[in-house]
């Protein structure tokens, strides 16, 4: 008796071959480059006229919040992948992305909060930034239960694709919602009202952010086939345990 | 301003917690996800 | 494996609630349109009789010259207004975040009181987006302390 593996199957990639490895060594690279961006960041700006020391917290916490907006685009548009040619790859790769994309917005608060307590004069306030963004993280915390608790795979994967596209709706209001409501949340940035000693440390860590943001996406996307090539192999073998 | 200081070393230091702490969840997931992965094969070759 | 048990099947319920509960909560709850975070100055005086003795977020900018800050009572008094018009005097307690100071944008909680003085329980800050590098000579804030200082003497 002979069984049809269901999935593509990239043993190499699920069990650590050479393809594994590659990514290993990217891995290294993006959390060295986050190193460097950081020291970078640290060592080239000088303090700010109103904040002083406390700017040098905008080298994570915008970082964390743009990659984690680039995370949710990622799930949106694979979502939308899934939707429409019903490949299960894309619904593995919407919810890898989802995991880091609420890791980074969870970061994003986590910052925020710490960096709002010495110039704000507050930890939180629920002004349409700080509560779009709480809105999010919670949408997505929703999608990751969600996907823990279908146990049939197509079901997980359309409900899935459903609420991922829904959450990623919110992140142009989070983004807008500065220019659309009164907020304690100052507008966005832009290279003319940062001077280019801070721009340089931002870019620098941006990129890093991302890079670490597409080795943890790969990394959680490859656990995601190896865990569904086995439960398609369990789901196979009960089956023919029945059968016999 | 040392007060400035500690809330700088604590929004570093709060950005590593969160990314070594994903690191180590997926190294956990990755490894469980191989271990089943392995035992699944197993499986599904003896009743092959 | 099509159909789901019934554990998981009120898991699936509850996440669904969540989501469409956060959702709700985003259009309906702080953000709809009739509850803005904070008022002008000049909102909250054409409110009349009515902005007494509520609770409500006022934000405004730092009325150039109208800081008073006693270091003995920690008590803090200035005015607020948009960037022309009638100001909200203002009093509060407690040192100000260190960005504060004349012509800053600030956020306050607290009521309106009946003599006309807003009594803030809350003073944020709000900051622009701008980042700059102190110019020659200047020493990031020096303005703040110099503030703190000449206005309790």
């Amino acid at each position: 008796m002979s069984h049809a593996v269901p999935l593509e199957s990239d043993s190499a990639a699920a069990t650590g071959g050479p393809g594994g490895r590659g990514l290993e060594w990217f891995g290294v690279a993006a959390i060295l480059m986050l190193v460097g961006a950081q020291a970078l960041g640290l060592l080239t700006s000088p303090a700010d006229r109103d904040m002083g020391h406390l700017q040098k917290i905008m080298y994570v916490h915008v970082p964390a919040a743009w990659n984690a907006f680039i995370a949710f685009f990622v799930v949106a548009v694979s979502s939308l992948l899934y939707l429409w040619k019903g490949q299960e790859r894309h619904d593995l790769l919407a919810a890898s992305a989802a995991e880091v994309g609420t890791v980074f917005t969870a970061l994003t608060l986590a910052l925020g909060s710490i960096w709002g307590r010495p110039t704000w004069g507050v930890w939180w306030t629920w002004d349409p930034r700080l509560t779009s963004t709480a809105v999010l993280l919670l949408i997505f915390v929703g999608y990751l239960s969600l996907r823990a608790f279908i146990e049939d795979a197509d079901r997980r994967a359309q409900w899935s694709a459903a609420v991922g596209l829904l959450g990623a709706l919110n992140v142009p209001i989070v983004y807008m919602s500065v220019r659309w409501w009164r907020t304690l949340h100052q507008i966005q940035s832009t290279p003319s009202t940062v001077d280019p000693e801070y721009v340089v440390g931002l870019r620098a860590n941006a990129i890093a952010v991302l890079l670490v943001l597409v080795y943890f996406t790969m990394k959680r996307y490859r656990a995601a086939r190896a865990e569904r090539l086995a439960e398609q192999l369990e789901e196979q073998a009960a089956l023919e345990g029945r059968g016999a | 301003m040392e007060e400035q200081y500690g809330f700088v070393v604590a929004a570093y230091v709060v950005m590593w917690v969160g990314v070594i702490g994903y690191l180590v969840r997926l190294r956990r997931v990755s490894r469980a996800a191989r271990r089943r992965l392995d035992e699944a094969s197993r499986g599904a070759g003896r009743k092959a | 494996m099509s159909s789901m048990s019934g554990r998981r099947r009120s898991a699936l319920v509850v996440g669904v609630a969540v989501v469409v509960g956060a959702f709700g909560f985003l259009l309906y709850g702080n953000i709809d349109s009739n509850v803005v975070f904070f008022l002008t100055p000049q909102e909250l005086l054409a409110r009349g009789p009515a902005a007494y003795d509520v609770p409500v977020r006022l934000g405004g900018l730092v009325q150039p010259g109208s800081v008073k800050w006693d270091p003995a009572s920690l008590e803090l008094r200035f005015a607020v207004m948009d960037t022309t018009g009638p100001a909200v005097a203002v009093q509060s307690s407690g040192a100000p975040p260190q960005m504060f100071r004349d012509g800053m944008g600030v956020v306050l909680e607290g009521r309106y009181r009946r003599d006309g003085v807003f009594q803030a329980t809350e003073l944020m800050v709000k900051h622009s987006n701008e980042y700059r590098k102190p110019e020659h000579g200047e020493r990031p804030q020096e303005m703040y302390r110099s503030l703190m200082k000449g206005a309790g003497t």
